[in-house]
Parts: structure tokens; sequence; C-alpha cells
């Protein structure tokens, strides 16, 4: 089970990573998943919009807050990633 | 130095099938920052109506100094400079270029407007010209998303009556050179910094000036209340008054007209056919007497070097536009 969630983990914040170097254009191995959403520029607006397309990925509806509460790539992958478990898309 | 131009700023939603339905992605569920968007959006309606009351009443009962009305004059210049050149000539369409302290300067002027934030303004700008008076555009006094409006209803919803409480435009499917932009997306985040900075330096100057706080309120009015409700109405003007009343030389597929006593207030953005007909140009007057300060500016800043790249349709563009209209 543990192993499954750390899975996920990885497949989300894999997801984000890649939707925050195309939105940025920047290689994806610059993005540091620990930094905090404003540090890359963003604002309530993108992250509104961040967050309703991680939910399409998901297939759910995500709080518009989440990634207030959760400032990070790492942060949002691990809350996300434990919450949503083996749900999470390959 | 600048942005290249990498994309066709006008091109960036899914396309208009057809007059019935709003596009699919364009807009995203704000959920919890709808009650903070009202409370900005009422803000800006409500509250320089009562300060430039409030402005003129003084003004009628002990008079007026110089001073508060150059002060009014001055930011309200800059600032409708900042939304005319800045967030709508520069940022919504690049048709031109220009140094990055320069476009700083721009942004940061258009935010004193108080009209939403610089990416927040263009995102809502980009998607009117995709859809301009048909579904999917959030400002038309002809559509208020897939239902179509009479003349009065039209008018207070292009207005005033669409900023209260419309869906947000998806930022990213629509913004994303700004985010890419990392001067501007700072200047982005200070939004409120902008806001209050342009009512806090005029106050300043004005207490400065007659060191008195007397002096430094009436100059709170005037260069920061009396301004702002200037700038909101005639910016929003553009969206109501320059889509119903005025001529429409060009045939630009929607109802945007020219209207000369729109033009000099808004700096140039009454000649809002032409702008329709021709959105990548920077110039909006595109005859002698169609004045358009905001194009002025450009020029000058040009002569010194400060500028370059403006976009202008030729003389056969032009013609060749008219031509379709015969």
């Amino acid at each position: 089970m543990q192993h499954e969630i750390i899975e996920s983990v990885t497949r989300v914040q894999a997801w984000m990573v890649s939707y925050l170097g195309n939105l940025l254009d920047i290689p994806h191995e610059n993005v540091d998943v620990t930094l905090a959403f404003d540090q890359y520029g963003l604002d309530s607006a993108a992250t509104v919009a961040f967050t309703s397309d991680l939910g399409h990925w998901l297939e759910t509806k995500l709080d518009s807050r989440l990634m207030v509460d959760h400032n990070s790539i790492q942060a949002v992958s691990s809350y996300v990633g434990e919450a949503f478990g083996t749900a999470v898309p390959a | 130095m600048s942005e290249t131009r990498d994309f066709d700023p006008m091109e960036l939603g899914p396309e208009q099938t057809d007059h019935g339905a709003v596009p699919v992605g364009i807009t995203v569920d704000q959920g919890r920052l709808r009650g903070p968007q009202k409370v900005h959006a009422i803000a800006i309606a409500i509250l320089p109506a009562i300060g430039t009351v409030a402005a003129l009443w003084i003004a009628f009962t002990q008079g007026v100094s110089t001073l508060d009305l150059a002060l009014c004059a001055v930011f309200y210049s800059i600032t409708m400079l900042g939304i005319s050149v800045g967030f709508h000539r520069q940022f919504s369409h690049r048709s031109f270029k220009t140094t990055t302290p320069i476009r700083v300067a721009l942004a940061i002027a258009g935010s004193m407007a108080a009209q939403g934030s610089v990416v927040y303004w263009i995102s809502n700008h980009r998607r009117h010209h995709q859809y301009t008076d048909k579904a999917g555009d959030i400002h038309s006094p002809y559509m208020d998303e897939e239902r179509e409006m009479g003349i009065i209803e039209g008018f207070w919803h292009s207005h005033m009556g669409w900023t209260f409480d419309h869906s947000m435009t998806n930022a990213l499917m629509y913004a994303k050179d700004l985010y890419r932009d990392p001067a501007i997306a700072r200047v982005n985040q200070l939004y409120y910094v902008w806001v209050f900075g342009g009512m806090i330096v005029p106050a300043v100057i004005g207490g400065l000036a007659t060191l008195s706080w007397w002096g430094a309120f009436t100059a709170f009015l005037w260069g920061g209340m009396v301004r702002m409700f200037l700038c909101y109405h005639f910016t929003n003007g553009i969206d109501s008054v320059t889509h119903i009343f005025g001529t429409r030389p060009f045939k630009s597929g929607d109802h945007s007209t020219n209207n000369a006593v729109w033009a000099l207030p808004t700096m140039g953005e009454g000649w809002h056919n032409n702008h329709h007909t021709f959105p990548s140009s920077a110039v909006f007057g595109l005859t002698w007497w169609q004045l358009d300060p905001g194009a002025w500016l450009l020029y000058g800043l040009k002569s010194v070097g400060l500028v370059w790249d403006i976009q202008r349709p030729s003389e056969k563009m032009i013609s060749d536009k008219q031509k379709v209209e015969s």
C-alpha cells in the first residue's frame, strides 16, 4: 500500500513538472518541485487554472484553493497522491 | 530586450463554431476566488464614485486648487496611457516593441487604474477579440454568455454589469506569454501595491506641497478617486459606447464603432472600429484628424530609440478593407 502511494505521488509530481515546464517554457529538469508557486511568477488566476487542469487529468473536481493550501509541486503531489492513491492515472 | 511575436495573441482559445454556445475551456471555475473578485468589482465601481461626489462638493463649497486639478490630469494621463499603450497595445496585442523598463512602467501605470491585474485584463481582452459580440465575449453589449440582450441591459452589462459575477477567463490559455516574462509576472503579482500606490502618491504630493493633512486629503480625492472614476468610465465606455454608438467605416465583422467624442479622453481608443479591423496595429487613428495620443507617445519614444517596430496598416491594406465595405 505504502509503495502504491509513493508511486502515485511520483506520477502526480511528474505530471505537474511537465505542466509547469511547458507553461513557463523551461526545461523540465530545471523545475524545482520545492519552490513555492509564487516564486515561479504565478498568481491566483494561474493556480486556479492549473488546479482545474490537474482536476481534469484526475477526472475529479479539486478545491480552487488547493495550490494556496499546498504551495509547491512537492506539497500538492504528496497531498493529491495520498488522497487519490491508485486512482491517479498512470 | 523585447518579446518575440511567436504566436497570434488573438487566436488562443478554440474556434467559435456558431453564435450559440460559449466555447469549452475558455473559462475556469474560480471557486472561492469569486468572493474577492466581487468585492474588487464593487469597490472600483462605488468607492471612486463616492470620492468624486465628495471632491465636487468640496470644490463647490470651498473651491479647488490648481494643484489638485493638475494632479488629477497628470495621474489620469499616466493611468490611461498605461491602459491604452501598455495593457492594450503592448501586452494584449504586441503591436510594438520596447525595452523591459518601459514595459514595466507601462504595466505599473495600467495597474493604477484598478481594472484588475495585467494578466486578468489581457486574458479578458484577448478573449473579447476572439469572440467579439458573440457567445464567449466577456463584455459585449449584445451577448451575455449564450443570451442575447436588449439595448439598455446590453449597455449596462458591457459597461459594468459583467464585472460583478463573470466566470474567470482561463489565464493559462490566454496569457501564458506574460507568465513567461519574469518582470511582468512580478508586476502582476504586486497588483495591489500599484493600486494603492496610485492613491498614496498624489496624497503625499498634495500633503507636502501644502504642508497640511487637508491638502493631502483633497489631493487623494482628485489624484486618486476622481482620476480612477474617470479612468473606469472612459475605459468601460470602450466596451459599451464604442460597440453601440458611432460610425463603422470598416466591416470588422462585429459592432465596434469609431467615436470621435470618446477618442481623446481614452488616448485614441475611441477609434475602435479601426482597432477591431486592424487589431495588430499600434496606431488607432488612421487619418491625420483621428486624434490618437497613445500613438503620439509611441512615436515620441521611437524618436529617442526606446520604441521600435510600431505596427501600422499600409494605405493599401486600409483601402482594401474599405473596398470590402463598398
